[in-house]
């Protein structure tokens, strides 16, 4: 369980504003969508929140400490960050891949204990990737490699997760089952979620609330039923875009 | 990797090295047996097996061992890095200083004693410069670093050109033995195991980050690395390790670039395996290529650099074959 809020945050990258004076708090049990247009500054403001990328203004605290003054690896234990791509060019399998998501977790330095082998397996299980874990990550297809990434977020047992673009690659099923994981875990262990997509039918059927990105560092914020509305829609994303009931869930195509 | 399998590699490389270290002793001009160089290790009788083996083959192979080892755990960290599989201890210049500044005692004709520390303050001196202009500015990227070393060490590469093509001809060869990697002319100290422990044991100490490393920079600060930190202090280790084994014996090739990848084939891709694997396989590696290159054609000698390449190249191969057969 962690406290996290973000005040008067002011982010900018390459002098192109991406948000002026954004405040909100992210409580325990909370999941905030960020929806936007591609380039908009989505992955950079989830950079933000995790001290990658350097805010213009404004602070982010995490229980009632800026994240700055936080050592990395005590950070990493709080937050948590599933990146749209990561680097395959040196070799490793599934499973020491998603063994280094207890990186921050203090552990023995020379080998895995059976406890976290176990964690590991359980793991690839809910994700499907029991059958792969012995394979080299360059031979995993997309979605198998973003299963993998997951699964390493998901042994790091993070208070906030924070998913750039979390159904990258999954086909329907997986898009499902991996956000529903997600929710139980946020359920279960009191954490939050801050998810940036592309996604809008997805954010709309996880997300409690909505930072709706418009550019020039414009941005909506507030409950879903407020802010993911056909003219917000149309703002962000410069398209026409209807609304519709589909089997009792609001959906968004473009026109 | 299991522990079991663990051991088992650990226990074929030390058993390697020991074949290594056996021949190294035992071949050469004058063939002893086992028991000779058993009692002739430690005699003082001033004999001439003794002699052979005192002042000449213990100092050459420890060199050799410690040369080897030293470029393949550079290579390990290097290659993690630069994110490139393809990077060896040399890519970033600090062999091309070396070699400029040797080159440059040799044709001052400055006495053989002057190379090796020529050749060390040639490898610092391109080690910060290619770290001051990779660093300014803010953008510090490995792809910055990458370039910013890779052009260097094309530009040693002219001066070495410039300066092998308007030498007299006496001296070439003794240039040429140097830029292949050779051992014959190492004066071994104590000080020269110094780099090799401290390389290993900070090597060991940050090998877990070393593996998270190896996902990117993102993904390991993210996972609680201290990213810039870790990777200026890895480019220096690696360099001081490179620049420490071409102090010994020029720039031998190959060892730093396929010793890793062999490890890795063979499933030590874990940095807590892979950096002591390193040591051990580097070291027997270059001990079994020295011992080749003094005894081929003798009383001929051949640059051990040259050797390395020549065992290395069909290893490597056969490894690689067997590992694509098996996955």
């Amino acid at each position: 369980m962690a406290m996290f809020c973000i005040n008067d945050l002011t982010v900018t990258i390459n002098s192109e504003l991406i948000c002026k004076k954004l405040s909100f708090n992210l409580e325990p049990k909370n999941i905030i969508g960020v929806l936007g247009r591609n380039g908009v500054g989505k992955s950079t403001l989830l950079h933000t929140l995790i001290n990658l990328h350097e805010a213009q203004a404004g602070n982010i605290m995490l229980d009632n400490k800026p994240i700055q003054d936080y050592p990395r690896r005590a950070l990493a234990r709080k937050i948590g960050m599933l990146f749209q791509e990561s680097t395959t060019e040196m070799p490793a399998t599934v499973m020491e891949t998603i063994l280094l998501g207890r990186h921050p977790h203090r552990l023995n330095y020379w080998h895995d204990s059976t406890t976290e082998i176990a964690k590991a397996e359980s793991v690839l299980a809910t994700l499907d990737l029991s059958r792969l874990r012995n394979r080299q990550l360059n031979t995993l297809s997309g979605g198998e490699k973003q299963r993998a990434s997951l699964a390493a977020l998901l042994m790091q047992e993070p208070s906030i997760y924070l998913l750039d673009e979390p159904s990258n690659h999954l086909d329907i099923d997986f898009q499902v089952r991996v956000l529903d994981q997600i929710c139980d875990i946020v359920a279960i262990h009191q954490a939050s979620v801050v998810m940036a997509s592309h996604d809008i039918n997805l954010v709309s059927r996880y997300c409690d609330q909505i930072l709706l990105l418009l550019g020039n560092g414009e941005y909506l914020f507030g409950s879903s039923a407020s802010v993911l509305t056909t003219d917000n829609l149309e703002r962000a994303f410069g398209c026409k875009v209807h609304e519709g009931i589909i089997g009792q869930r609001k959906c968004y195509i473009p026109a | 990797m299991q522990p079991r399998r663990a051991s088992i590699l650990f226990g074929s490389l030390t058993l390697f090295c020991l074949i290594a270290l056996f021949l190294s002793l035992t071949v050469g001009s004058v063939d002893l047996s086992a028991s000779q160089v058993w009692r002739s290790l430690f005699a003082s009788d001033g004999s001439m097996e003794a002699q052979v083996l005192q002042e000449l083959r213990v100092p050459r192979t420890v060199a050799a061992f410690i040369t080897g080892g030293l470029l393949a755990m550079a290579g390990v960290i290097m290659q993690v890095l630069l994110r490139n599989p393809l990077a060896d201890p040399y890519i970033l210049g600090v062999s091309g200083g070396a070699a400029v500044a040797a080159l440059g005692t040799m044709l001052l004709g400055l006495s053989g004693y002057w190379v090796s520390p020529a050749a060390f303050l040639g490898a610092i001196f391109s080690i910060v410069l290619v770290f001051v202009i990779a660093g300014s500015g803010r953008a510090w990227s490995v792809s910055r670093l990458l370039l910013t070393g890779v052009v260097v060490s094309a530009g040693w590469g002219a001066v070495i050109n410039i300066m092998l093509t308007t030498t007299a001809n006496n001296s070439v060869q003794s240039m040429l033995f140097w830029l292949m990697g050779d051992l014959s002319q190492s004066r071994l100290t104590m000080w020269h195991s110094l780099p090799l422990i401290l390389g290993l044991g900070i090597g060991m100490w940050m090998a877990r980050s070393l593996n998270v490393l190896s996902r990117g920079e993102m993904v390991a600060a993210a996972l609680g690395v201290e990213v810039r930190t870790t990777r200026n202090l890895l480019y220096i280790i690696a360099s001081l390790l490179t620049a420490s084994a071409v102090t010994i014996a020029g720039s031998i090739g190959f060892v730093g670039l396929i010793v890793p990848h062999m490890l890795r084939l063979l499933g030590a891709r874990d940095h807590r395996l892979l950096i002591p694997a390193s040591l051990l396989l580097g070291g027997g590696v270059l001990v079994l290529a020295d011992t080749v290159a003094r005894t081929i054609i003798a009383p001929q000698q051949l640059p051990a650099g040259v050797i390395t390449a020549i065992i290395g190249v069909p290893a490597f191969l056969v490894i690689l074959r067997n590992s694509s057969r098996t996955s």
